[in-house]
């Protein structure tokens, strides 16, 4: 028996040692830029040059367009640094970018579209307002003039910029892809 | 058994689980993808096109719903697979991902200067004899995914068409 139990629990150690270590090394952190309140994972679209990568990979960009194609920023906050809050109007102001086309998409926190109304999950680059170079939308519960990306009522979300066919030049600073600025306004 | 004895033993097996683990999961996470292509299919080697996402869809996450997904989970072991689309009104992918989850190749509208897509997808040793151009998969299986933006609502009807039109067939133009 005791030698049974001895077994088992260097069983367990060896898993729980070797999983956990795992875990600990393809963790989402280390690779992420921040510009602003947005954060770009940059294994995401990368070749595989190893299989650590590879995992990371696998776990968190799945299928996703090679980074030549597109690059993906999310945004948990606002400019402030506050987490986006459902009962507050956000405006979302920036300058066009280095990249064939760009979109805003809004997810609920299990990362699916939200149901609303318009039926609207995005504002792009072809339906943002615009003036000039300078284009404009917002973000809320409450319904907005012009460009407006719904958001919940009473649960929390996030935002996704994509951008497709960065230039040379974004893809070597994420930071010149320029991510529209996310400025709170009222709160209910 | 010594102390020191059983430390290293337990050392070692979790390196070997560690290894274990780290190489196995990316196939059997792709093969999971896999499955799910196939059976909204109906096999391999058969093109699934997406509707465009929704508040509705829950396959997988953050779903862009800008963008008509096609889908093809291909199989390469009875020869080579036959991909083909109109010539894109717009934004147009097309991207082969292997079994391990590397992407080996991407073909994109710029490269085909308003012309039809129209590629050979093949393992290496079948490749030989096969008009250019030929996008070569180490693995027998994988994923083949077509992008199109809708970067204008006007074009929607003309793009989903379209997008019903992007092909993944075995061995021969049908």
């Amino acid at each position: 028996m005791g030698r049974w139990l001895r077994g088992l629990s260097m069983a367990l150690a060896m898993l729980g040692l070797g999983l956990g270590s795992l875990v600990l090394m393809l963790r989402p952190t280390g690779h992420m830029v921040e510009v602003g309140p947005w954060r770009i994972d940059t294994r995401v679209g990368s070749a595989a040059a190893g299989p650590y990568l590879r995992a990371q990979i696998a776990l968190h960009g799945l299928l996703a367009l090679d980074k030549r194609e597109a690059i993906y920023f999310f945004a948990t906050t606002d400019d402030a640094g506050r987490t986006l809050d459902p009962r507050c109007t956000y405006t979302l102001e920036g300058r066009d970018l280095e990249a064939r086309w760009w979109s805003v998409t809004l997810y609920g926190l299990d990362h699916y579209l939200i149901t609303n109304a318009p039926k609207r999950f995005s504002i792009t680059a072809t339906t943002a307002e615009r003036q000039g170079e300078r284009y404009r939308m917002s973000v809320s519960a409450v319904p907005q003039p012009g460009a407006w990306l719904p958001a919940p009522v009473d649960r929390g979300f996030d935002l996704l910029f994509r951008v497709y066919r960065p230039s040379p030049a974004i893809l070597a600073d994420p930071a010149k892809a320029r991510p529209p600025a996310i400025v709170r306004g009222a709160c209910r | 058994m010594s102390w020191s004895r059983r430390i290293l033993i337990v050392l070692a097996g979790a390196v070997l689980i560690h290894a274990v683990a780290l190489f196995a999961l990316p196939p059997l996470i792709m093969n999971r993808a896999i499955e799910g292509i196939v059976e909204r299919a109906g096999g391999f080697n058969r093109a699934v096109h997406q509707p465009r996402a929704t508040d509705k869809s829950r396959t997988i996450v953050r779903p862009s719903p800008d963008i008509l997904y096609t889908a093809c989970a291909f199989d390469l072991s009875a020869g080579p697979v036959w991909l083909t689309a109109p010539p894109p009104l717009g934004y147009l992918s097309l991207s082969v991902f292997a079994a391990n989850t590397d992407n080996v190749a991407v073909l994109n509208e710029t490269a085909l200067a308003g012309r039809p897509l129209a590629a050979w997808l093949a393992l290496p040793g079948q490749a030989a004899g096969l008009p250019a151009p030929v996008l070569i998969s180490q693995s027998p299986r994988g994923v083949v995914l077509y992008r199109a933006i809708v970067e204008d609502e006007a074009q929607l009807a003309q793009q989903t068409d379209q997008q019903k039109r992007q092909r993944c067939d075995q061995k021969g133009r049908l």
